[in-house]
């Protein structure tokens, strides 16, 4: 190279240029993505997703007929409904809010950040179609979902179907904007996490209060005023139309074009972290993996154990280098003498998982007991309103699962720890459910709680059935996190076909299906969990209810049993298949 | 269009590496030294006010001050977690301080201006799937406004052995030759100043001798360079020395004052 290859002066370039290349670098990659595009796949993937989708919808326009309630009046439910459907977008802002704190919406490529951004050109210009795609696909996500959902309703409801699909698609397409936009602009004003969290639960109790006061009538004239009246007013315009519901329109694309102009000030150190885990969440969804999702998505949120476990005062003291030394090697010793009789301790596990479950952050306690409350209502509702409310209550149970088995996932996640320990795999992961079942407790309690609150006519009921129901529920969590565990490798399948001969003679269809198998398992499993409650429902007497709740507590044991036993029990499977096939060869 | 070079008293070429304001001053090892003299003269390539960093309760940076003046070669030492890359991170923008400011070429960090006048090597190399190395040359040096670039990256990639794979892509490489793919694209570009962090990690001799020869080349040409490294042997090559220990400078001064063993160990010995 000459000697002065790098004396060439530094300039800020023409930000026309600039803004050219980037177009430039952008459509390249565009054009080489669609270059490597399996057209075909798509169409198929297309045709298959609008195939599921328009039979699902239609079954379910069937089933849910009646199923809300019949003859509901609407000029009851424009009195009430707008403050009750406003809170959809009060959560969305909640919501929003708080993703923004943790440096949401937005994640772009790590690739962007370290070429692009860092580089002499307008951020404001390269952030705007990153932002507006976001906004974009939030409001088409629950736009669709909305009008989804406004056409099932019109089923029940005065109004024509295409009405309630454009309104509540309407108001679908403002929730999902109010979420993006609130993010992006509670990030710009850099809002720090506890005034987003005040916010967000301020609007939402006022929104919840005029809400409640408008359904028990005890409200009047201003005290009916809530910030998301005005939108959850615009998804009833299936029946009644109001020129002053278009404020609300107005309002989201006043946020839209705000989150669009603040786009460039979104901060490089969010976008840095967000930019390195989205990519793997992207994987994760793609490949269904719901409980790397979750853990993710806990990432995404900057949300860390605690170094120091809750109730523990103090920094443990730790003895001198000398006396550690001398306590290992006696310990070494004693473990090489005794070998023979020695067996592993319980209260090795306990203690290593009450440290792990004291370690979880105040905000994975509240989520946790949070769903507890969500499983409560969604019980009691189902039980009284509608049997539609058992999938709040089996949403609940799921999630507070999966959310309480830190533990077990915490050992599954590291397989070679787990086999560097000379004792069968089996009995620590069967041991390590044993705290999540006391944190399991709680959360039974505080749905029993909330569930009376909501129905007090449920009463005593509730706190007997609660915690077999959170235990039975976990179950499906408890299933998905050890189907991740390792298990003996083996060429072929039980019936002795190689195995990627057998994947490679599936056909899609049939490919599908067993994809989508295996991730809604995990969910019916859970679902097992909330029969005592639509038993309550529908055969409405003591003794039923508790054979219900024995066959819960006989389910939850063979599971576990399962977990404990599922290598010896594997290997037999394949022992008992191999001989078969030997004896008749 | 705004040129940030007219805002200097000095051009690159003509700027002296004796005009810095902060000639490195022999000092005992490894006495904390602080260098927080008033700034004088021309604007520094480099210069923190009271920058620190923390994350949570945990400080990795603690509040320096710092003027390193321009057309200097500067190493960085520090054992793991010291904050070296936190302060280079900071100092490129991709890191928020939690307090104090920081100036790159007179113009505050991050700034469209700042960020002409960096370039940025990282310890982790970071390439798009979908261009190869010739395609990413490209584009960097467009986007910083060099429209006749093509020779200066047939040189570098020459220079680096990388002229076979300019086709390819990066992303599929092994972590040496990605190594010396990110080189070439952090000196494609026209800067004032350049960080680089770990550069030697994964190179083999002829990545090393090539890296070395292009920050020689650099600074010949009026560059202020900063290498954050754990090499110690290429400590001799550079005129100022910072050691950074726990978030705290132990160190600043003249490499061939500096007994590197027992900066390292003293560094060790502070944080117990």
């Amino acid at each position: 190279m000459s000697s002065d290859a790098f004396a060439e002066p530094v300039v800020v370039p023409d930000q026309r240029t600039s803004k050219a290349t980037l177009n430039d670098l952008r459509k390249t990659r565009q054009r080489r993505r669609l270059g490597d595009t399996d057209w075909y796949d798509i169409a198929y993937r297309v045709y298959l997703f609008g195939l599921v989708g328009l039979t699902l919808v239609v079954w379910v326009s069937d089933a849910v007929d009646g199923a809300i309630g019949d003859g509901i009046d609407s000029a009851d439910l424009l009195a009430r409904g707008p403050s009750i459907v406003g809170l959809l977008v009060v959560a969305a802002f909640a919501l929003g809010v708080r993703s923004g704190a943790d440096g949401g919406p937005v994640a772009i490529e790590v690739a962007d950040i370290r070429h692009v951004l860092l580089s002499p050109i307008s951020r404001r210009s390269v952030m705007l179609r990153p932002v507006a795609q976001r906004l974009r696909a939030a409001a088409f996500a629950l736009g669709l979902g909305g009008a989804v959902l406004g056409q099932l309703i019109a089923t029940e409801v005065e109004g024509s179907r295409t009405a309630w699909a454009a309104a509540c698609g309407a108001f679908g397409a403002i929730v999902g904007v109010t979420f993006v936009a609130t993010a992006v602009i509670a990030h710009t004003l850099r809002v720090p996490r506890w005034l987003a969290t005040m916010l967000a639960a301020l609007a939402l109790v006022w929104q919840g209060a005029v809400a409640w006061g408008i359904w028990h009538d005890e409200t009047t004239g201003w005290q009916r005023v809530a910030p998301g009246n005005l939108a959850g007013r615009l998804a009833l315009w299936g029946v009644d139309q109001r020129p002053v519901d278009v404020i609300a329109i107005v309002i989201a694309m006043a946020m839209t074009a705000a989150a669009l102009l603040l786009g460039g000030q979104l901060r490089l150190e969010a976008l840095v972290r967000r930019g390195e885990l989205v990519s793997q969440l992207r994987f994760a969804a793609t490949v269904q993996d719901l409980r790397t999702v979750v853990q993710l998505r806990r990432q995404l949120r900057s949300e860390m154990l605690r170094t120091r476990p809750w109730g523990q005062r103090r920094r443990p003291t730790r003895p001198p280098p000398t006396v550690l030394a001398h306590g290992r090697a006696s310990a070494t010793a004693a473990s090489t003498a005794d070998s023979s009789d020695w067996s592993p301790s319980a209260s090795v596990i306990w203690r290593r998982d009450s440290r792990s479950l004291r370690r979880l952050p105040g905000a994975r306690f509240f989520r946790i007991a949070l769903l507890g409350a969500i499983g409560g209502v969604g019980a009691a509702l189902t039980i009284s309103a509608s049997p539609l409310f058992g999938l709040v209550l089996l949403g609940a149970l799921f999630f507070a699962g999966l959310e309480s088995l830190e533990p077990l996932s915490q050992e599954i996640d590291r397989p070679d720890l787990t086999d560097g320990i000379p004792i069968e795999r089996g009995w620590i992961y069967a041991h390590h459910l044993v705290a999540s079942a006391i944190l399991l407790v709680f959360v039974g309690v505080t749905g029993a709680a909330v569930a009376v609150l909501v129905d007090p006519d449920i009463g005593a009921m509730a706190f007997a059935v609660a915690i077999p129901m959170v235990w039975a529920g976990a179950m499906g969590p408890v299933v998905v996190t050890m189907l991740d565990a390792p298990t003996a490798p083996s060429p072929t399948t039980l019936l002795g076909t190689p195995r990627d001969a057998e994947t490679s003679l599936v056909p899609p269809e049939f490919a599908g299906f067993s994809t989508a198998l295996r991730t809604l398992l995990p969910v019916l499993i859970s679902a097992i969990g909330t029969v005592p409650v639509f038993v309550a429902r529908f055969a409405d007497d003591a003794a039923s209810v508790g054979r219900s709740l024995v066959a819960l507590v006989l389910f939850t044991t063979i599971v576990v049993l399962w977990v404990r036993r599922r290598d010896p029990w594997g290997l037999k499977l394949r022992n008992f298949f191999e001989e078969g096939r030997a004896a008749s060869a | 269009m705004s040129n940030s070079r007219s805002n200097r008293p000095q051009s690159k070429r003509t700027r002296a590496r004796s005009a810095t304001t902060s000639q490195p001053a022999a000092s005992s090892q490894p006495e904390p030294t602080a260098r927080a003299e008033a700034p004088t003269g021309p604007p520094a390539a480099i210069e923190t006010v009271e920058l620190a960093k923390r994350y949570g309760d945990a400080p990795a940076l603690w509040p320096l001050d710092l003027r390193i003046g321009a057309g200097e070669r500067i190493s960085l030492i520090g054992h793991n977690g010291s904050g070296k890359t936190t302060l280079m991170r900071m100092l490129v923008g991709m890191l928020e301080p939690s307090e104090g400011t920081a100036t790159i070429a007179g113009h505050p960090i991050g700034s469209i201006e700042a960020r002409a006048a960096v370039s940025y090597l990282a310890d982790q190399p970071v390439f798009y799937d979908d261009l190869t190395v010739w395609e990413h040359l490209e584009y960097i040096a467009r986007l910083h406004g060099t429209a006749d670039w093509e020779q200066q990256a047939v040189d570098l990639v020459d220079m680096v052995g990388l002229m076979d794979r300019v086709d390819d892509l990066p992303v599929t490489f092994s972590r040496g030759l990605k190594q010396k793919a990110a080189l070439t694209m952090a000196f494609v570009r026209p800067f004032d100043v350049m960080l680089i962090d770990e550069p030697f990690v994964g190179l083999d001799r002829l990545g090393k001798e090539a890296l070395l020869e292009l920050l020689t080349l650099a600074h010949g040409d009026g560059a202020t360079l900063v290498v954050a490294t754990h090499e110690l042997s290429s400590v001799k090559e550079s005129s100022r020395l910072i050691a950074l220990s726990s978030g705290e400078v132990v160190y600043d001064g003249l490499p061939a004052d500096a007994d590197l063993a027992a900066l390292t160990e003293g560094a060790r010995q502070d944080r117990s």
